[in-house]
């Protein structure tokens, strides 16, 4: 657990009169950085964005069983009454009985009926005390980056299987009269969404990131609100496993509003009672793509075509988590949607012009980004060795301009580029970058409060190293062991196709075969292993995988030297 | 010194050398008793029997005595005495010890001197000795007592301060007091210092609890005993309240049984023996009792107090929880046989005490109430259907064919001599066998002691577990209640009362009295003041119409009383609100003299709900509160989550707030409150405004809102002041409002007011998006009437077909079939119309497509 201390001069909110609007985003007074003010020029598409982020912040995907006390109590006085009907002889005594039944059932419902106002005020009151400290104590609250081209909010939803991301590009406003570049969390209330819904064009809307947000009290100073929210481990591995999935090598392709419009219309008319409930994406190359709803076979011709090597098929699960698009379509121009595969990841990119919604959902609801499936999809990124002063060089040079790609960081810090995106990868995973995956940029992203030096640098490439994973320590002490050999490796045009013999740490030996991208992640991998075959990718690649990756790693390091 | 019973007397030279003198109740003069004095040889043959009497309870013991004073002319003397007195003298501690208790219960005041040097002598049997002056009640003055409640072993120094304290020598017991208070560990000592010692009062009995949480834990053992040992009521109830916290489950239990308590325990017990503290003996027993039903006791090294060694012992062990339980009933036998007048006390707190959770499991003989012991003692003392097995004080089932008989419990005559004690049993049981014992004797031999019991006694029925028992006392409590003259100190424990059937009566009272106490004002506020909240609220309501008969002083000082009382803590929740009713209510008028801003601000700062009502009410009634206060402090008050806060701050708003003409922001505001209240002032305040004065934007704003009922007023609103307002105007802006209640308002305006044009038409865009693309809630009407609209304005000229068609060709691949059919045929009509207006991504049609 880590606990979120949050101090809010003010409250998130929009203040809106006859004329104008203010929207204010209350920060985190306990971290001294970013502001952000300026004047929106298009207030309607950003209240549909910030509604959406709004519902993925609120929203709870989770089985949740049905309270079936009351059914259960019900059941339990019928049975009892049965019983009681047993015992009782004469045909005057169940006369007797049925008539005092009745007239208690009678004298219930009117009691019901004298306590209803009560019930109502009561339910209230509850609902009242449970909203307030819900968000006191559980609503966790968005991460906000300014930057010097755009802002962006990042969010997580209460079961943490859906992460959300929406930029906003300095486009959007007409004015911006300041900014401060910097990472802090906002206030962030479960009411919010009844004050977004009050922009229109037709007022002009200031917006203001600042840590007084927006102050209705009187006083006008002091802390308005207190959060002590306990960040589950999850939540904080989560950010930095989607990192690493943004940067794996995706199948992408491009909808219309509409097609989202029927794949969530549908998800809203059928309420699947019944296995297996996943969304099947068919790819044939060149043909329309076609999305099915298990177990209905119901299938959606979308109007993209797929333009990839082969065919796929692909199949998604938590789909219900589309619902949280539902809002944005009337605004929407495209939605760009990208798959990592078989039960992994999905990546819904919104384009609302100068707003990008990015929807990333895990591979299925009940299995979070880091958490509880254990998902580790941070080693199928690249896992090149860094020393700490290489990621605090990096680190730096991606401090100053915020946002850069990873040539010129290479350029610039003089590493060579596969040394530049494995540290990168580092510094994502330890949550001190991010990948844009709309503008394919690295920004800098500070997650926690404190400043990252050298020691946190060691850190950093210390726990990436292998040391903190049992399936990448066993890789290593494969490689380091001469256990696995590179059979055939093969350029193509993503990238690198290789096939490999391992021999692991449990004495067989097995045929790892693996696609990998210049970069060094993975694009597609197989094993003959028993734990491939039961969990695939699902869960990160299998120990042989990394092994052969690692091999070819040293191969790709040794040419890179050769070159330079 | 009053005489125990049964009495004998010797005569070693008569020819019947023993004569019984013994007491029964009259079977033809109920509540009278005879002396039966019975002479013989031997016990086994005392055949002259003579029945005297009958004499009333108050006439026996005169009439004994003469018995006696005859007896003993006749050269009779008391058997036991005489034998005592002998042992006295006896070379064995142990005989004379016992000698010296049974001349101390029998009230032999011959034998004080004897004891006096017994005492002197400080032989093993000293603590005998001091008990029996003790019970003798003639330890007063004596030095050698007095040397030894000075003492450092506990025994002995118990022994000597109880004996003191039974025998009233106040004095010694006030020099003894500091070295008590000495011993007390320093957080008790302090508590004690701040209370009243001779009221057992409810907060100071929590006081000492709080502070005895203070002490070590392994110091509360003495920190318990010494606290007793005072022997103050604040001490006595605080000892006892620290010894029921032990009933509350299996852990708090065993601490009661532990090492460094368990000695200090059972030294309260003693105590409490030694004063005829039942209370406390029934509680320590009865824990005892079931303690060792689960706890064979701890080993521990203890220091003894006797000689200052060190030894491992049991604590708790089988034999000492035996020793307690069979010491228990002796005691109580003792006192049924020598202290008569007493003895239903003890049975009915021993009784009282058990509960139905202390049932076992029934097995073979064994019923459920088998390890019961003195509850079968009592309760079943002379019944022929139990079998005692004193090896293990169990209770076993002796014949399953021997019926019930008519009386079964231990010494009925005592039982039959105080009545009363069945209805406090009945109103104290926890159990219902022992409810229904004391309930079918008030139905039976019993049946006029509820009609003589005290007023408290009745009302306590109410908490019977019987629901006969709650009616006997109703019934008993209306017979005795007279409207014309009624017991306003019943009434008030009656109002006081947790039970429901208790507090209804005393509604009921109230209203059939209402004509005697609203006269009263003294009385409507001790009412107020001291009844349940429930109650008192009610009785704030039947008083409310009844006050203004009242002369203006008694309401001046009603309402000034009144004020006081919410100005205090409130105590108990809801306390305030009957005050409250009164003061908001019939009694405001005052408040504006009563209650400066001051008072009124710090009223609705309290967490009382009462007093926030009284101080909105008083603040609402102030003068030039708006200049006072300002907006913005009225704001902040609108916008409190309590709502009394609220209601102050919304009555100025209400009857204030046209003020806000000018710079209405402070009601756009409130009108997206959270509150109901809020809403519906800001509302009350905005219906007001002409629409000039809400102008345009005002409209607008109320509008875009997104609560329902909010916009339900502004549609009102707008259909009110139609004809003024710029119909395009505000299409365009409604056209993006987001919320779905909305858009069929506004699909309806741009059907009928949209003016022709494609500019009017791109402007409403936003609303055919909103309703084409709406995948959760969509409405199949509002569509079709979107996509026809659509379709006739795409008809009537180029750029208007323009906009249709790229609205239209937008939402085309939607999978709902009825919408897709409708699409193409609106898109294939406009390309139809304009052919030349082409948009990316329309379908083409052949011609005649539409047809």
């Amino acid at each position: 657990m880590t606990t979120l201390h949050a101090t809010y001069a003010g409250a998130t909110g929009v203040q809106a009169d006859a004329t104008s609007s203010a929207v204010s985003f209350a920060t985190n007074g306990l971290r001294p950085v970013g502001y952000f003010h300026g004047v929106v020029q298009k207030p309607s598409a950003l209240r549909e964005a910030l509604g959406a982020l709004h519902r993925v912040v609120t929203s709870d995907f989770r089985y949740h069983p049905k309270d079936r006390t009351a059914f259960e109590a019900w059941v339990a006085e019928q049975d009892r009454k049965f019983i009681a009907s047993l015992k009782l002889k004469s045909q005057q005594a169940r006369e007797e009985l049925e008539r005092i039944e009745a007239r208690l059932e009678a004298l219930q419902a009117k009691k019901r009926e004298r306590l209803k106002p009560f019930y109502d005020a009561r339910r209230k009151y509850i609902d009242h005390v449970f909203t307030h400290q819900y968000e006191l104590n559980y609503l966790f609250d968005p991460v906000i980056t300014v930057h010097p081209d755009e802002l962006f909010f990042e969010a997580f939803s209460r079961d943490e299987s859906t992460y959300a991301r929406l930029g906003v590009n300095h486009e959007l406003f007409s004015t911006v009269d300041g900014f401060e570049c910097g990472t802090t969390n906002i206030d962030f209330s479960a009411k919010l969404s009844r004050h977004f819904e009050r922009l229109r064009t037709y007022r002009q809307t200031t917006f203001d990131i600042a840590p007084q947000g927006l102050t209705v009290g009187t006083s006008g100073t002091g802390v308005v609100k207190e959060k002590k929210i306990e960040l589950p481990d999850s939540w904080v591995q989560g950010f930095l496993q989607v990192q690493s999935t943004m940067t794996l090598a995706l199948t992408r392709f491009t909808l219309q509003p509409i097609d989202v419009h029927n794949l969530v219309r549908f998800l809203y008319r059928h309420k699947t009672r019944s296995s297996p409930r996943a969304l099947r994406y068919e790819l044939t190359p060149g043909e329309r793509i076609r999305a099915v709803f298990e177990p209905y076979e119901h299938a959606v011709t979308l109007t993209a075509r797929y333009e990839g090597p082969g065919p796929q098929v692909i199949r998604t699960w938590g789909r219900d988590r589309l619902k949280l698009l539902g809002r944005l379509l009337p605004v929407a121009n495209r939605i760009t949607v990208s798959l990592a595969g078989f039960g992994m990841p999905t990546m819904y990119d919104v384009d609302l012009g100068p707003l990008r919604f990015m929807l990333a959902l895990s591979g299925w609801t009940d299995n979070d980004w880091a958490g509880g499936g254990g998902a580790k999809f941070d080693l199928l990124s690249r896992r090149l060795d860094a020393t700490p002063d290489e990621v605090l060089r990096v680190y730096e040079a991606l401090r100053e301009p915020r946002f850069s790609t990873d040539v010129a960081l290479a350029t610039k810090t003089g590493l060579g580029v596969e040394k530049t995106r494995a540290t990168l990868s580092f510094l994502c995973q330890s949550g001190r970058a991010m990948y844009d995956l709309g503008h394919g940029v690295y920004r800098h992203r500070d997650l926690f409060f404190d400043t990252f030096t050298l020691k946190d640098a060691s850190a950093v490439t210390s726990q990436a190293n292998e040391k903190s994973d049992p399936r990448a320590a066993a890789a290593r002490v494969i490689f380091e062991s001469d256990n696995v050999r590179i059979i055939a490796r093969r350029p193509v045009t993503t990238g690198y196709r290789l096939s490999g013999s391992v021999l692991g740490t449990d004495g067989a030996r097995v045929r790892p075969q693996l696609h990998v991208e210049k970069q060094g992640q993975i694009i597609e991998a197989s094993c003959t292993c028993r734990e491939f075959k039961e969990q695939a990718l699902t869960k990160g690649p299998c120990e042989h995988v990394l092994a052969l990756r690692l091999a070819h790693l040293r191969r790709l390091e040794e040419e890179d030297l050769t070159i330079n | 010194m009053a005489l125990s019973f049964p009495l004998r007397l010797f005569n070693a030279k008569a020819a019947r050398r023993l004569a019984v003198l013994s007491v029964q109740p009259s079977s033809k003069h109920p509540g009278q008793l005879l002396l039966q004095l019975a002479r013989g040889a031997t016990r086994q043959s005392l055949t002259d029997v003579e029945l005297l009497g009958p004499f009333t309870p108050e006439a026996l013991q005169p009439a004994a005595e003469q018995i006696v004073a005859t007896l003993v002319a006749q050269g009779y003397s008391q058997s036991t005495s005489f034998s005592a007195m002998t042992e006295l003298s006896s070379s064995q501690p142990k005989r004379r010890a016992l000698a010296a208790l049974a001349l101390g219960w029998r009230n032999d005041a011959a034998a004080v001197p004897k004891l006096v040097q017994q005492v002197e002598a400080g032989k093993q049997d000293v603590s005998s000795a001091v008990a029996a002056l003790g019970l003798l009640e003639a330890a007063k003055g004596q030095p050698a007592v007095k040397a030894e409640a000075q003492r450092k072993l506990l025994s002995r120094r118990r022994a000597g301060v109880e004996a003191l304290r039974v025998s009233r020598d106040v004095d010694t017991l006030a020099a003894l007091r500091p070295a008590i208070f000495e011993r007390l560990p320093e957080p008790l000592a302090q508590a004690l210092a701040a209370q009243d010692e001779a009221v057992a009062s409810a907060a100071g009995v929590q006081a000492l609890a709080t502070a005895w949480d203070a002490v070590p834990a392994a110091d509360r053992g003495l920190a318990l005993d010494t606290l007793y040992e005072l022997g103050t009521p604040l001490a006595t109830a605080a000892t006892l309240a620290l010894l029921k916290r032990h009933e509350k489950n299996e852990a708090t239990l065993r601490t009661f049984g532990a090492p460094r308590m368990w000695r200090y325990v059972k030294s309260v017990w003693k105590r409490a023996m030694a004063r005829f503290d039942f209370e406390t003996f029934a509680t320590v027993t009865l824990l005892t009792e079931r303690l060792a039903r689960l706890h064979k006791g701890t080993k521990a090294t203890l220091k003894s107090g006797l000689d200052g060694e060190s030894r491992e012992v049991t604590v708790f062990s089988a034999k000492t929880s035996r020793h307690v339980r069979g010491k228990a009933w002796r005691f109580l036998k003792r006192v049924a046989l020598h202290r008569p007048e007493k003895f239903v006390d003890g049975a009915v707190a021993v009784l009282a005490g058990y509960r139905p959770e202390d049932d076992g499991l029934p097995l073979g003989k064994l019923g459920v109430t088998a390890r019961l012991y003195l509850y079968h003692r009592l309760l079943l003392g002379t019944s022929k259907r139990f079998q005692l097995v004193w090896r293990t004080l169990v209770h076993q089932t002796r014949s399953a064919k021997a019926g019930v008989a008519a009386r079964e419990e231990a010494f009925p005559g005592l039982w039959d001599l105080a009545p009363h004690a069945y209805v406090r049993l009945l109103g104290r049981a926890r159990r219902l066998d022992v409810a229904q014992f004391a309930l079918g004797a008030l139905k039976g031999r019993a049946a006029d002691a509820l009609k003589t019991a005290p007023h408290a006694d009745v009302v306590q029925l109410l908490d019977s577990a019987l629901t006969d028992a709650q009616g006997l006392a109703l019934e008993e409590l209306v017979r005795r209640f007279n409207p014309d003259s009624p017991d306003w100190d019943v009434l008030v424990r009656l109002g006081q009362h947790e039970k429901d059937l208790a507090r209804n009566l005393a509604l009921q009272w109230l209203r059939r009295t209402a004509a005697l106490w609203s006269r009263d004002a003294t009385l409507i506020h001790r009412f107020l003041t001291e009844l349940h909240p429930v109650v008192s609220l009610e009785l704030a309501r039947l008083a409310a119409p009844l006050v203004s008969a009242l002369s203006a002083a008694d309401r001046a000082a009603l309402a000034s009383a009144l004020v006081a009382f919410v100005r205090a803590p409130e105590g108990v929740e809801g306390r305030h609100l009957g005050a409250s009713e009164l003061l908001c209510g019939p009694l405001v008028d005052a408040l504006a003299t009563l209650v400066d801003l001051q008072t009124a601000l710090s009223l609705l700062l309290l967490p009382s709900v009462g007093a926030s009502s009284v101080g909105s009410a008083a603040l609402g009634r102030l003068p030039n509160v708006l200049e006072v206060l300002g907006w913005n402090r009225i704001a902040a008050l609108a916008r409190d989550e309590r709502a009394a806060m609220r209601s102050a701050a919304l009555a100025i708003v209400r009857s204030q707030g046209h003020a806000l003409v000018a710079s209405p922001a402070l009601l756009f505001e409130l009108v997206e409150s959270d509150w109901d209240d809020a809403r519906a002032a800001a509302l009350h305040v905005l219906s007001g405004f002409s629409f000039t004065e809400l102008t345009f934007d005002g409209l607008v704003a109320l509008l875009d809102s997104p609560r329902v009922d909010v916009q339900q007023a502004a549609l009102s609103k707008l259909q009110a002041s139609f004809e003024q307002v710029d119909t395009q105007k505000l299409l365009a802006r409604l056209a993006q409002h987001p919320h779905r209640n909305m858009r069929a308002h506004v699909l309806a305006l741009v059907e009928q007011h949209l003016k022709p044009g494609f500019v009017q038409l791109s402007k409403v865009e936003p609303l055919f998006r909103a309703l084409l693309f709406d995948p959760e809630k969509p409405s199949r009407d509002l569509k079709k009437r979107a996509i026809t609209f659509l379709q006739q304005r795409g008809q009537l000229d180029a750029q208007q077909a323009e906009v249709a068609q790229r609205l239209l060709t937008d939402a085309v691949r939607t999978e709902t079939r009825a919408d897709r059919e409708r699409l193409l045929k609106a898109l294939a009509l406009v390309q139809l119309a304009f052919p030349e207006v082409s948009v990316p991504g329309a379908p083409t049609f052949a011609a005649g497509a539409a047809s």
